[in-house]
């Protein structure tokens, strides 16, 4: 039946020290986190390295069994990402691991994929702040009510907001697109 | 023809954002409109476009999970069988926080639970006579257990989760942590100033939180604890029915936790005031303090002496296992504390819980000798 318990009911048993309800909420919502925090950071590591980090708040400090789990997370999730990016900052040479591109494509194709990363990056990171997480968070698969919840925002506005995000997007990424390489360090990353 | 949405509307449909009713009416207008489905079209091919540049390989869950669990255990330094350090006859209560007692980084609902926990146990609390049996701790009273009676109570094999009618609930006030940019911003939401440590070193973050007051309820199967006295060979005492008449109420203060890193250090003090304990009316409390005290392995003569010396309403006994090298009592200006130091992979973890008037504090930490960390407690204040 655990795949039928609710968000709330998990939560209220892992209140009562239940950690196979936390495995649970882990497994449910770990690659949603991850996909947002790999848009903020653009590095796997830093992604993973964040996404422990939230699950570890959750573990132990959850939030009250009646909050909605993924918008709650995703928040805790960009609040980690500041802290990390501060001091990833710091070591803004580190290189992506090559194995994140798929290991069919040949060695061009993987080149000009991370290429295209870093100008999504780039692209992200000119955007105002609400703006790019209102980006990531729907693209990582929130639903308009949980968006809002996550950012505070008045659900009736998403769609809007998000259209709006999705245009600067486009507009910034092509910019970057045809100003060439100085725009494309990987150390430049998105303010979440 | 109706009016024409707005582009949040139609992206919202293509989100399918909309009620049914509100779907079928922009379909009409879209099936009437080129202009509208012109627009949602580019909205399509935008959203698509979007998707596709932050699309992401998936990750790793099941690895992931493992990584963290293996992160957990790591922080969790003191083995499972410490169990054995807390009040055997609680186990139900304590095992819900048990897990998360002696992590370093022990969250501020795990300290407090611990504290109720413990508070829970009957010997607690004395005055027969009040109408209103409620007590808040001031002093610590730590009993050792020797090693012998903890293993004693262990191969009782009594299900300390029967020990209550229900898992204790939470009735009332908010347990969630907010967090705060400052101590004297917590200092205005708590009602009281939290204490500054002195840091070992410069700290390169800081972070604060605090938690509203709560209240929890559990309930005492009276039959369950006579079963447990049995077992354990205590004989001379009987517990009154009025123990699970009515639930024990917990009602939890606010409380402030900060956590501070520095190079090679992390530490974490919560504080906060004691919470208020309701007990049942008519629950004679020296005995059941005696009952307790005996079921730690006292002989019942010095059971009765220490019993009737104790002001439970006050008054928190502590057991501990003497044996344990892990565990030693110390004193923090003056007050009576109970330090956990622990080795553990070459890292070292401490965790200090100590009581000064109504207030309480844990500090826990990594990275630090036990002078420096007993230091850092000192200066508290």
């Amino acid at each position: 039946m655990a795949e039928h318990e609710s968000d709330g009911a998990l939560l209220e048993r892992l209140w009562r020290g239940d950690e196979a309800a936390f495995e649970e909420l882990f497994v449910r919502h770990y690659a949603t986190v991850y996909r947002v925090l790999y848009g903020l950071t653009g590095k796997r590591e830093a992604a993973e390295d964040a996404a422990q980090e939230t699950f570890l708040t959750l573990y132990r400090r959850p939030p009250a069994p009646n909050q909605p789990v993924r918008p709650w997370l995703c928040r805790v999730a960009l609040n980690t990402a500041r802290n990390t990016l501060r001091s990833e900052r710091r070591d803004a040479a580190r290189i992506e691991r090559v194995a994140q591109a798929p290991a069919v494509e040949d060695p061009s194709a993987a080149v000009e994929r991370i290429e295209e990363r870093h100008q999504v990056r780039a692209a992200l990171a000119t955007l105002p702040q609400r703006q790019a997480q209102i980006l990531l968070l729907r693209h990582a698969g929130l639903s308009y009510a949980e968006v809002a919840a996550a950012l505070d925002l008045a659900p009736g506005s998403v769609g809007t907001l998000l259209v709006r995000a999705e245009r600067a997007f486009a507009e910034a990424y092509a910019r970057h697109r045809s100003a060439g390489t100085d725009d494309q360090l990987p150390g430049k990353q998105v303010q979440p | 023809m109706t009016r024409c949405y707005d582009d949040g509307a139609l992206r919202a449909g293509l989100d399918g954002e909309l009620t049914a009713e509100a779907l079928h009416a922009q379909q009409e207008h879209l099936a009437a409109c080129p202009e509208c489905r012109a627009r949602r079209a580019a909205l399509k091919a935008l959203a698509d476009q979007t998707a596709s540049q932050l699309r992401v390989v998936p990750p790793d869950v099941p690895m992931a999970l493992a990584a963290l669990r293996q992160r957990i255990d790591r922080e969790r330094p003191v083995p499972d069988r410490s169990r054995s350090f807390h009040l055997p006859s609680s186990q139900r209560s304590i095992s819900m926080t048990s897990t998360r007692i002696w992590r370093p980084w022990m969250g501020w609902a795990a300290a407090l639970a611990v504290i109720i926990a413990l508070l829970a146990f009957p010997p607690v609390r004395a005055v027969a006579d009040q109408l209103l049996n409620v007590f808040r701790v001031q002093n610590v009273v730590f009993v050792p257990v020797t090693n012998e009676r903890m293993e004693q109570l262990r191969q009782l094999n009594f299900d300390g989760e029967t020990l209550f009618l229900a898992p204790p609930k939470q009735t009332g006030g908010s347990s969630e942590a907010q967090p705060v940019a400052s101590l004297s911003e917590a200092s205005t939401l708590v009602g009281f100033t939290p204490a500054q440590p002195v840091l070992p070193g410069p700290s390169s973050s800081a972070e604060f939180a605090v938690t509203d007051r709560a209240t929890f309820e559990f309930q005492v199967n009276v039959e369950s604890a006579r079963e447990l006295l049995r077992l354990a060979g205590v004989t001379d005492v009987t517990l009154p029915d009025a123990l699970g008449a009515a639930p024990i109420v917990a009602e939890m203060s606010p409380a402030v936790s900060a956590r501070y890193a520095g190079d090679g250090y992390e530490v974490m003090l919560v504080q906060g005031v004691s919470p208020q304990v309701t007990l049942p009316d008519g629950v004679e409390m020296q005995q059941l303090g005696y009952a307790a005290l005996r079921v730690l392995g006292m002989e019942p003569r010095q059971a009765a002496t220490l019993a009737a010396q104790i002001d439970w309403r006050t008054t928190l006994v502590f057991p501990f296992p003497a044996d344990i090298n892990a565990l030693r009592q110390v004193s923090v200006g003056g007050s009576p504390g109970l330090l956990v130091s622990v080795d553990h992979q070459g890292e070292q973890y401490q965790s200090l819980y100590w009581q000064r008037g109504e207030r309480f504090y844990v500090l826990s930490g990594s990275g630090l000798n036990a002078d420096t960390f007993l230091a850092m407690a000192e200066s508290v204040r």
